[in-house]
């Protein structure tokens, strides 16, 4: 388990009490945003579909790499790191 | 969670001609970036606009690369500001949210958006979705 950052933007703040960022102990990506979630049901419903499947327009970065490169939920963390929900930005 | 009312937002005539400018060099596609400055209760104070590529490089579509979002997510925090919201341009249209727009926007973000249907001056305006409809917000510029 690693101490992490996880940054909350601004239209998900609503969410999550106005907080931008909360600190958690996780061992992987899936398990710090389940554990921001706990308290905070609505949030987490707006990251990460019913099936426990990141949602098409989040992206969530480590650092300066964006998960769906790497292991995606399963993605480890080291102590320290910042994790940051990045949504998606888009329209016609 | 906090019900958003009303808001003022506030745009510096060095941002909005940076907008501007980059919507005109972006024709005939859509031209977007990021907004970013200080919201507080019912004002927003836009102190930057960053010009983005559109990666659906479009007329009538626009997206943000998730790296340019983060990157502008944490010049926002290292300066104390906020990521504001987004904005970008209607070539042929007027600066009133799309279907696609409604589709894709977040709750209570500031979207701005440039009309470049007419002939000479853009028309710009500034809207915001709360609940299932955008609701316009007052543009003052300072």
């Amino acid at each position: 388990m690693s101490r992490v950052i996880v940054q909350i933007p601004p239209p998900l703040r609503p969410f999550a009490d106005d907080a931008a960022e909360l600190a958690v102990e996780a061992a992987t990506v899936g398990d710090a945003l389940a554990r921001i979630g706990v308290d905070r049901p609505a949030l987490l419903a707006r990251i990460l579909t019913p099936e426990g499947e990141l949602r098409p327009y989040v992206n969530v970065f480590v650092g300066e790499r964006n998960t769906r490169l790497l292991d995606g939920l399963a993605t480890p963390l080291a102590p320290g790191e910042v994790i940051a929900i990045i949504p998606a930005v888009a329209g016609g | 969670m906090r019900r958003p009312g009303p808001l003022t937002l506030r745009l510096p005539g060095s941002v909005c001609a940076t907008i501007l400018d980059h919507c005109n060099t972006a024709r005939p596609l859509e031209g977007c970036g990021l907004l970013l400055g200080q919201r507080v209760a019912g004002s927003a104070t836009i102190m930057e606009a960053i010009a983005t590529a559109n990666t659906r490089a479009s007329p009538q579509h626009y997206e943000i690369a998730p790296e340019d979002v983060l990157a502008a997510d944490r010049r926002a925090r290292a300066a104390g500001w906020q990521l504001l919201g987004a904005w970008h341009s209607h070539p042929t249209g007027s600066a009133v949210p799309s279907s696609t727009d409604r589709g894709e926007a977040w709750p209570d973000w500031c979207y701005l958006i440039v009309g470049l249907a007419g002939p000479d001056v853009p028309e710009l305006r500034a809207w915001r979705l709360l609940g299932e409809d955008f609701v316009e917000d007052t543009l003052e510029f300072t």
